[in-house]
């Protein structure tokens, strides 16, 4: 279990496609062009198609909940901003680091920074997580 | 449409959804979700509720095309199984007009059919297009 400041969070990495970027968007109802639309995205501020920023958040989460299992889903806080576009072919991984541990009735309360970044270093998700794990 | 004009404070229309198999099953597929947490037929990862929460803020406001979404805060309380049926609640948090479009701060809860908590979420979008 990831308890101690300093302590490194497991990587996660995905292979975003367009596969992916158009199935999320059938699953979670968002169709908005900039997803699903060449022809719209081209001729928005991103200038091809992106995919969804709750799809990489989804990453965050899952290394989250990797981390620290079922406590992440009863006790989890995330808080994040989207930094920058996500293309179909892009291969991104998730970070994340231990900040702080304090104590909290229901146990610690250990505080992480995450995100998630490509190949190339960019960061594209960026933010801060916290979980409370019990005593013992 | 587009009502973008939905001024803070006002509810959005309240959707309910059955976390049923396909659905989950096709969110792990499609996230490539791996904790084992979420294997069949046990729980429900928070970001599949979170999207259903965003679904009732889009279905609500009606984004335009193009909408930016710039931050997102979620916030959970408890587990559930797949099978289990969800409420999502959604407001409108704060509005105001920018140069590069319309910035919105929506806010969701997810709770049981019997009003209990699940996951809270706090989104941040910015529009474009919305002028005046």
């Amino acid at each position: 279990m990831v308890s101690s400041v300093g302590q490194i969070l497991p990587e996660l990495s995905r292979s975003v496609t367009q596969d992916m970027i158009g199935g999320y968007a059938a699953v979670s109802g968002d169709s908005n062009p900039v997803h699903v639309d060449p022809e719209f995205a081209a001729g928005s501020s991103f200038g091809r198609i992106v995919a969804h920023g709750m799809l990489t958040l989804a990453f965050v989460s899952d290394m989250l909940a990797q981390a620290f299992g079922r406590s992440w889903l009863e006790s989890g806080r995330l808080k994040v901003r989207f930094r920058a576009p996500v293309y179909p072919g892009d291969d991104v991984t998730t970070f994340g680091q231990v900040t702080g541990v304090t104590d909290e009735d229901a146990g610690h309360r250990i505080r992480c920074t995450v995100g998630c970044r490509k190949l190339d270093g960019q960061e594209v998700v960026t933010g801060e997580a916290s979980v409370v794990v019990q005593h013992g | 449409m587009p009502n973008l004009e939905t001024p803070a404070g006002n509810e959005l229309d309240q959707a309910r959804y059955t976390l049923d198999r396909n659905l989950i099953a096709d969110y792990l597929s499609v996230v490539g979700s791996e904790p084992a947490l979420y294997q069949p037929g046990d729980l429900v990862p928070p970001t599949a509720m979170a999207a259903l929460g965003m679904r009732t803020l889009l279905d609500g406001l009606g984004l335009p095309a193009g909408a930016v979404h710039a931050a997102q805060e979620l916030t959970m309380h408890r587990t559930v199984t797949w099978g289990q049926s969800i409420v999502c609640s959604a407001r409108v948090a704060q509005t105001s007009q920018r140069k590069d479009g319309r910035f919105l701060i929506l806010e969701f809860e997810i709770a049981d059919e019997d009003g209990s908590p699940i996951l809270e979420g706090r989104t941040i979008v910015i529009a474009p297009g919305q002028n005046g």
